[in-house]
């Protein structure tokens, strides 16, 4: 740090220019296509086929961002988004706070054995194992229901969120779990009455992982839905893409809905991201 | 009499507590466990048009590793992953080596990096197939602008070009989520070590190189492997951008799993290339069980 007093006062200024320009090169490399997509959601729909290609608007089409809601179905879409996402929530962390809870603080039987079956199993991608999955679930009549969605969702996202919310847990000291053995409170109400208080904002990231992660599956969601009202915007979105010529897609409304689905995500984001590389490399990582 | 009823307390209390964990167990065994042993079973058989499943031994692998497409395939693999990583990893430590000074307007950046993360990937796969357009995409047009093309030209399209340009993507995707990690295992590292080693007179790189990099190499590996893991696992991305084609040009093994089960009906098949990539994912899930273990701390 001392030594750069040293140097001519030039080769600093060089420095420091040179430092911004590739600050800039990075936000210009992360944003261009975040530019593009807001720049052709607002174009007119003849205006997205003109060449040369254009990243400023004229005319300006805000028009998009109502039109959107009547010549898409997206409004089926953010529908289903939230069921089957909402119920995700729910379902997974009344599985994952004991879990995570019993790693973290209690003794059981086969504790290792458990905990290295559930760091294992987030890498085995559910693609591998989609046939067997495809034929059990039609079996138990949950394809092309919300419920075969939730449940397959809850699986593959529950170990991730369960070493989340074990690092979480883990931060509370051992001494408190025994105070509170002593005043005769039994490990249920431990958990209850301490545990889910004190780690509120370990849980609210789970939350909101575990949000981003259901809102943004697309292989469940475009093998097991097909009635089409009930597929997540993510897939309808897709499916948009997937039926029609690229010159015969709407693109200014497919960009326009893309900006309605991604902006819950970024707000969220945006809320913990303090917590998130924190509690995301302990959850993932440590 | 008093050990025994201490050993019974101690038992009851180890087994009642497995009550905590056994709906999550319960959920492993039946949507993980046996799946897995079933897909193990399918890929020994056959399966015939009037639905008999006929044993085939492991005629299913043969035919796989026989197949002319297999070798593109492993290779597009081991690209899309050694090279996606190698490129992740390269660009993430960039980043956070400069977001790890101090300057105006860096919190509104280190916010910014996690729009490319939080994006869907489907949303995130749109806007890349209008980018890449080959008449009226942006990447094109700027070619033109500047100059090193005059015609059309679509990167998804071309066999030579599909599985770099869906690469670019993935890694716009994830390379600032590494940077993130990196940043704050940069962090963690005490500052009286550069201080001291400044004092010594070591220049920035000697720095870098003789303090930083032993000292993040550890988390730095754990996360290659994580990150290779989900490369490795990646349907998606490249089922969205190009579903694996042209000709299998960008095809990786989970693509054809997913092809031969649902468009071609080769569920025996499917499922033999569901093991072999079970077989290999393995071999990361052991470097990843090890990495883990004997990741070092700066205190």
């Amino acid at each position: 740090m001392n030594k750069t007093v040293n140097k001519p006062k030039i080769a600093k200024q060089i420095y420091r220019v040179l430092f911004a320009v590739f600050i800039l090169l990075i936000l210009v490399d992360l944003l261009f296509p975040v530019a593009a997509m807001i720049s052709v959601s607002l174009k007119k729909a003849n205006d997205v086929f003109s060449v040369p290609v254009t990243w400023i608007p004229d005319p300006v089409a805000w028009e998009n961002y109502v039109e959107v809601f009547q010549k898409l179905d997206i409004l089926d879409g953010f529908k289903s988004s939230i069921i089957v996402t909402g119920a995700t929530i729910v379902v997974i962390m009344l599985l994952a706070i004991p879990a995570a809870y019993a790693l973290s603080k209690l003794r059981f039987f086969f504790k290792k054995p458990t905990y290295y079956l559930v760091l294992v199993s987030q890498m085995f991608a559910p693609v591998i194992i989609i046939i067997p999955l495809y034929i059990m679930m039609n079996s138990l009549g949950l394809i092309d229901t919300y419920a075969g969605l939730v449940v397959m969702n809850v699986t593959f996202n529950l170990a991730f969120i369960v070493l989340m919310l074990k690092s979480s847990f883990d931060t509370v000291p051992k001494e408190v779990v025994e105070a509170a053995k002593i005043d005769g409170c039994s490990s249920f109400m431990t958990l209850r009455r301490i545990f889910v208080p004190v780690s509120r904002t370990g849980i609210a990231v789970a939350v909101i992982f575990t949000f981003t992660r259901t809102w943004n599956e697309f292989l469940f969601a475009f093998t097991y839905i097909s009635t089409s009202s009930k597929k997540p915007i993510i897939v309808g979105l897709y499916e948009i893409l997937k039926n029609n010529p690229a010159v015969g897609i709407p693109w200014h409304l497919v960009m326009t809905s893309a900006v309605y689905a991604t902006v819950p995500l970024v707000i969220l984001f945006i809320l913990i991201r303090n917590n998130i590389t924190g509690d995301m490399t302990a959850g993932a990582i440590k | 009499m008093k050990k025994p009823k201490r050993i019974d307390r101690n038992k009851r209390e180890k087994w009642l507590n497995m009550l905590y964990i056994l709906p999550m167990l319960a959920v492993y065994v039946v949507f993980i466990l046996y799946p897995m042993t079933s897909v193990m079973k399918l890929s020994l058989f056959d399966k015939k048009i009037n639905g008999d499943m006929i044993f085939v031994g492991l005629q299913n692998f043969v035919d796989f590793f026989t197949n002319v497409d297999t070798p593109r395939v492993f290779l597009n693999t081991a690209i899309w992953v050694f090279l996606g990583v190698f490129l992740k990893l390269g660009l993430g430590l960039i980043m956070a080596l400069a977001l790890y000074k101090k300057f105006y307007g860096k919190k509104l950046i280190t916010g910014i990096m996690l729009i490319p993360y939080a994006m869907p990937a489907a949303v995130a796969c749109m806007i890349w197939r209008l980018l890449y357009n080959p008449m009226f995409g942006h990447i094109g047009q700027f070619l033109r602008d500047l100059g090193i093309t005059t015609q059309a030209v679509g990167f998804l399209g071309n066999t030579k070009t599909s599985l770099i340009a869906v690469m670019i993507v993935n890694v716009w995707a994830v390379a600032p989520f590494c940077a993130l990690n990196i940043l704050s295992t940069l962090y963690s590292i005490p500052k009286y070590i550069y201080e001291a080693a400044s004092i010594d007179g070591a220049n920035a790189w000697q720095r870098f190189r003789c303090i930083t990099m032993p000292l993040i190499s550890s988390s730095m590996r754990t996360l290659g492997i994580l990150i290779g893991i989900w490369a490795f696992n990646s349907f998606d991305v490249i089922y969205m951008m190009t579903q694996g084609g042209p000709a299998n040009s960008s095809a990786i093994l989970v693509n054809l799993i997913y092809d031969n089960a649902f468009r071609f009906n080769n569920r025996g098949y499917s499922a033999a290339i569901s093991v072999v990539s079970f077989v290999l994912l393995s071999v990361f899930a052991i470097l990843y069980v090890r990495a883990k273990e004997d990741e070092v701390s700066y205190e």
